[in-house]
């Protein structure tokens, strides 16, 4: 039996340590954690206790997901620092990922690799989750072609992707013409799968995505283009199509500093670029892009934009435009549009 | 009156970029009738055809025939986006629905 002051005493030794005893690690982050190299309780979403150590100077810098992740800015927010060093995305907990969320993550394990650093990739336990990252999506095949390694996998190499349910998957576009192979790519997917029989919905969503493909590609700089994805996935009885495009740019507001430079946030620069004929460019013809990208949000019920630039994050929809700052910045622009394909 | 005609669909059913436009605008430039005064764009074999391109592509039209009436030609959805980005450049076209009608 412990004493009260011997319970004080203990509070004492553990204050800023881990309490293995109630805490459930991932075998990623425990094996980070017997090395000394704990990450952050504000790596988490939707953490639980709280305790940073002297030890934090040798953390690796990533990204812990939990549970479900269903935006792009979740991908953003839950980001520890600016990503230096050996970056871990820890995706042990995870159990589902929207397109959008996941294509972010994949630009932001690319975006690592180019600038040099290690990237280690967690698999969810969940096999169903797994599974999806490993086949359907693309993810894992995608990043196993970079200097990515895997945790929780045998052969990390071996990856394989199947078309099922992606329309398109993880793919990077660097220039004008890879972006109509992937239209063309796009287009076979939606016939491949009779997703879509009325062409002027088909037109949408294909340039629902290659809109913002050409933006990134034509004023982005990102130093690796942009990463895509496209997927037809089911949310209470609804077939709806998601698509994204990440990249690690300039981002909008630089984009457009050079003809505005009033932006003040990057929330503001993200609400500005969907205006109609606004451009970086000095030409009027230009500045159509996410414009087009916004109009096709508002057409049809249950459509939702969303483009995250630094901080800021713009959600359209039908009904409305509205914006926020996030506590995390990406260096770059990432644009999601769900389209239903089903009432 | 001299009339020329360009079939989109000779150069692919899927137009994305801006690139392309201008791709398919040095084709033709060396094939065109200057003189002619109605072009009619058809797009009947277009099965997709990008914002960007159609931007890029009527003014490209426009610079080859100033002085033309472009007629565009196909399905619906493409014909209007052609002419948004026509009437957006002040050029002088119109749907070939609108006269056949």
């Amino acid at each position: 039996m412990v004493s009260e002051g011997g319970e004080s005493c203990a509070r004492r030794v553990d204050e800023g340590r881990p309490n293995t005893s109630s805490e459930k690690f991932s075998p990623l982050e425990a094996d980070l954690r017997r090395h000394g190299r704990p990450l952050t309780d504000n790596t988490r979403l939707g953490g639980g206790c709280s305790f940073r150590t002297e030890l934090e100077t040798f953390l690796p810098t990533g990204i812990v997901l939990r549970r479900i992740v269903n935006s792009t800015y979740q991908v953003v927010e839950s980001q520890t620092e600016s990503l230096e060093g050996e970056v871990l995305l820890d995706l042990s907990g995870l159990t589902s990922i929207r397109p959008g969320a996941l294509a972010s993550l994949a630009a932001l394990a690319v975006s690592a690799t180019h600038a040099g650093h290690q990237v280690r990739v967690g698999l969810p336990t969940d096999s169903v989750c797994c599974q999806h990252l490993e086949t359907v999506s693309g993810f894992c095949w995608y990043l196993s072609n970079l200097d990515v390694s895997f945790e929780g996998r045998r052969h990390p190499g071996d990856f394989t992707y199947e078309v099922n349910d992606a329309i398109l998957s993880m793919t990077t576009v660097t220039n004008s013409g890879e972006v109509e192979a992937l239209a063309e790519e796009v287009y076979e997917g939606f016939r491949r799968t009779g997703g879509i029989r009325s062409s002027v919905l088909l037109d949408e969503v294909v340039e629902g995505l290659w809109e913002p493909a050409i933006n990134s590609i034509e004023h982005s700089q990102s130093p690796f283009g942009a990463v895509c994805l496209a997927q037809i996935w089911t949310a209470g009885g609804r077939r709806l199509a998601e698509f994204a495009v990440a990249d690690a740019g300039i981002g909008i507001r630089a984009t457009l500093g050079r003809r505005y430079p009033y932006l003040a946030t990057d929330e503001d620069a993200i609400e500005k670029a969907l205006e109609e004929g606004v451009s970086g460019l000095d030409d009027p013809q230009r500045g159509i892009g996410l414009s087009t990208t916004h109009e096709l949000s508002r057409k049809g019920s249950g459509r939702r934009l969303m483009i995250v630039s630094g901080d800021g994050c713009v959600v359209a929809t039908p009904n409305s435009t509205g914006g926020r700052t996030l506590s995390r910045s990406w260096s770059g622009t990432l644009v999601s549009l769900l389209f239903p394909l089903s009432r | 009156m001299i009339t020329t005609s360009v079939e989109l669909g000779n150069f692919g059913r899927t137009f994305a970029t801006r690139d392309r436009a201008r791709e398919i605008a040095e084709f033709i430039r060396h094939d065109y009738q200057p003189a002619a005064r109605e072009v009619v764009l058809d797009l009947s074999s277009v099965a997709l055809a990008g914002q960007s391109f159609m931007n890029e592509f009527a003014g490209e039209m426009g610079a080859l025939w100033p002085d033309a009436t472009l007629v565009v030609r196909g399905p619906r959805n493409l014909v209007d986006k052609l002419l948004f980005h026509g009437k957006r450049r002040n050029l002088r076209m119109r749907a070939a629905d609108d006269e056949d009608s």
